[in-house]
């Protein structure tokens, strides 16, 4: 072995003959598995094979932690992480031949499995971003870092998701179904600066909605392109080429990292995108581009409107609603935030006029809402106003 | 070897000492006979029996460092 152990010997009767009990990973004979020891249960991990000997590290290990690893909860590297791990050098004919109890650190770090990488291919995020600055470490992370990155992802996958299905929604699928795809369950956080890493959600959440596996893979991969399509684009932004979607801006916004403040870069990855191993980083220099090309576009796409009028249609999944009977005589779809839902759909319940501010698509009339305020009915006597806010 | 990009992607970011590239390529009946030697923990690996004398790196060029 080119590396040497330097911390105390263990007794190397104590491992039997570290018989796999479970087969984790295997590539020309098992790389990860459990077994059975004098000390407990071990998760072993094929560390190095120089020919002759095979050296595995072996950390203590239990139920919990084990399932953990298998639902993609923990990183393989985190479960292997144990207050203090077993070195066991293995002959080829399966005899222990020499074992030393440390730390992972007593590794070189290229004997050990990459920090984030999950035990299997499928179990790694969809999608997972990561927001780099100093000072990001655990019992330090602002509140407003955590609210940045959530609704960042939140947000973008969502104004892409409406891209994507746009279409398909003309054809009757279910708004709902596209919640899925945007909305996702948290996998984990990990302080390496800080990431939140989501995954797919699994079928019994999915109440059946997202369609088969494959159908929610082909989704993923879609809304995948489209975002490194910004992505790219947002690497270089001078670059000449189509102009990217009012859309694809506004995802992109929600991903780019304030020009102040702790985080400094936002890092993305996930298997949503074709090269599930790649890393794609959006700097402040990012921001910059990308507000610049929203001013340009929302220059000649969009406008400031103020419309009053009657919320007519709720769609409760979507988070858009109708406002008929307006004050400038047209219907407008108006896409909203969660935090107006509850007043929303009580001006809906009960018929109330309703005023909306909020950015108007100059093509479509379609309005992403920003302000809304209940319209202050007419006073039909002397006796005063209603109380309504 | 593995059939699935994806999956040799993460192989080596699990054993790293197993190297830092991964070489894809497209093998046909001239270069011999392979079958997928799959376990569920290892859903993609397939087992090669080249020819012998055939150029076993031919087929391949690295698709990433």
């Amino acid at each position: 072995m080119d590396w040497t152990i330097k911390s105390p010997i263990a007794d190397v009767a104590n491992f039997g003959r570290l018989d796999p009990v479970e087969v984790l990973y295997e590539y020309d004979g098992p790389r990860i598995f459990t077994a059975r020891s004098a000390m407990g249960e071990l998760l072993c991990f094929l560390a190095d094979d120089d020919g002759t000997t095979l050296r595995y590290i072996a950390a203590p290990t239990n139920h919990d932690l084990l399932e953990k690893l298998k639902t993609g909860t923990r990183a393989l590297r985190d479960v292997l992480n144990q207050p203090w791990v077993w070195f066991v050098d293995v002959g080829y004919d399966g005899v222990p031949i020499a074992a030393w109890q440390g730390t992972l650190a007593d590794a070189p770090t290229d004997a050990l499995p990459h920090d984030e990488v999950m035990l299997w291919p499928h179990l790694e995020p969809i999608f997972a971003l990561r927001a780099v600055g100093d000072g990001l470490a655990e019992g330090s992370v602002p509140m407003s870092v955590l609210r940045q990155i959530i609704d960042g992802a939140t947000t973008a996958l969502k104004k892409i998701a409406n891209q994507v299905f746009e279409e398909a929604r003309g054809h009757g699928r279910k708004a709902n179904t596209i919640r899925q795809f945007y909305d996702l369950p948290v996998q984990s956080f990990a302080y390496n600066s800080f990431e939140v890493a989501l995954r797919l959600p699994v079928k019994s959440d999915m109440l059946g909605a997202a369609g088969t596996p494959d159908e929610a893979h082909a989704a993923f991969s879609a809304i995948g392109n489209r975002l490194e399509t910004a992505l790219t684009w947002a690497a270089k932004p001078d670059q000449e080429g189509e102009p990217l979607s009012i859309e694809l801006l506004e995802a992109l916004e929600k991903l780019v990292p304030p020009l102040t403040g702790i985080v400094k870069v936002f890092e993305l990855r996930g298997r949503m995108f074709a090269d599930a191993n790649a890393r794609y980083a959006l700097t402040r220099e990012s921001s910059k581009s990308v507000r610049k090309a929203l001013t340009d576009a929302r220059a000649v796409q969009e406008q400031i409107s103020k419309v009053s009028g009657l919320v007519r249609e709720f769609d409760k999944d979507a988070l858009s609603f109708t406002l008929r009977i307006t004050d400038d005589h047209k219907d407008h779809v108006c896409r909203f935030p969660p935090e107006f839902y509850d007043d929303l759909y009580e001006m809906f319940d009960t018929d109330q006029r309703v005023t909306i501010s909020g950015r108007e698509n100059l093509k479509t009339g379609e309005i992403d809402v920003s302000v809304v305020s209940r319209e202050q009915p007419a006073v039909e006597e002397a006796t005063g106003q209603a109380n309504l806010s | 070897m593995l059939r699935n990009l994806t999956d040799a992607k993460h192989l080596i970011r699990v054993n790293r000492r197993l190297g830092s590239v991964v070489y894809q390529g497209e093998l046909n009946t001239t270069h011999g006979r392979s079958k997928l030697t799959s376990s569920q923990t290892s859903p993609t690996h397939t087992t090669w029996w080249p020819v012998v004398d055939v150029d076993r790196a031919a087929p391949f060029k690295v698709v990433n460092g």
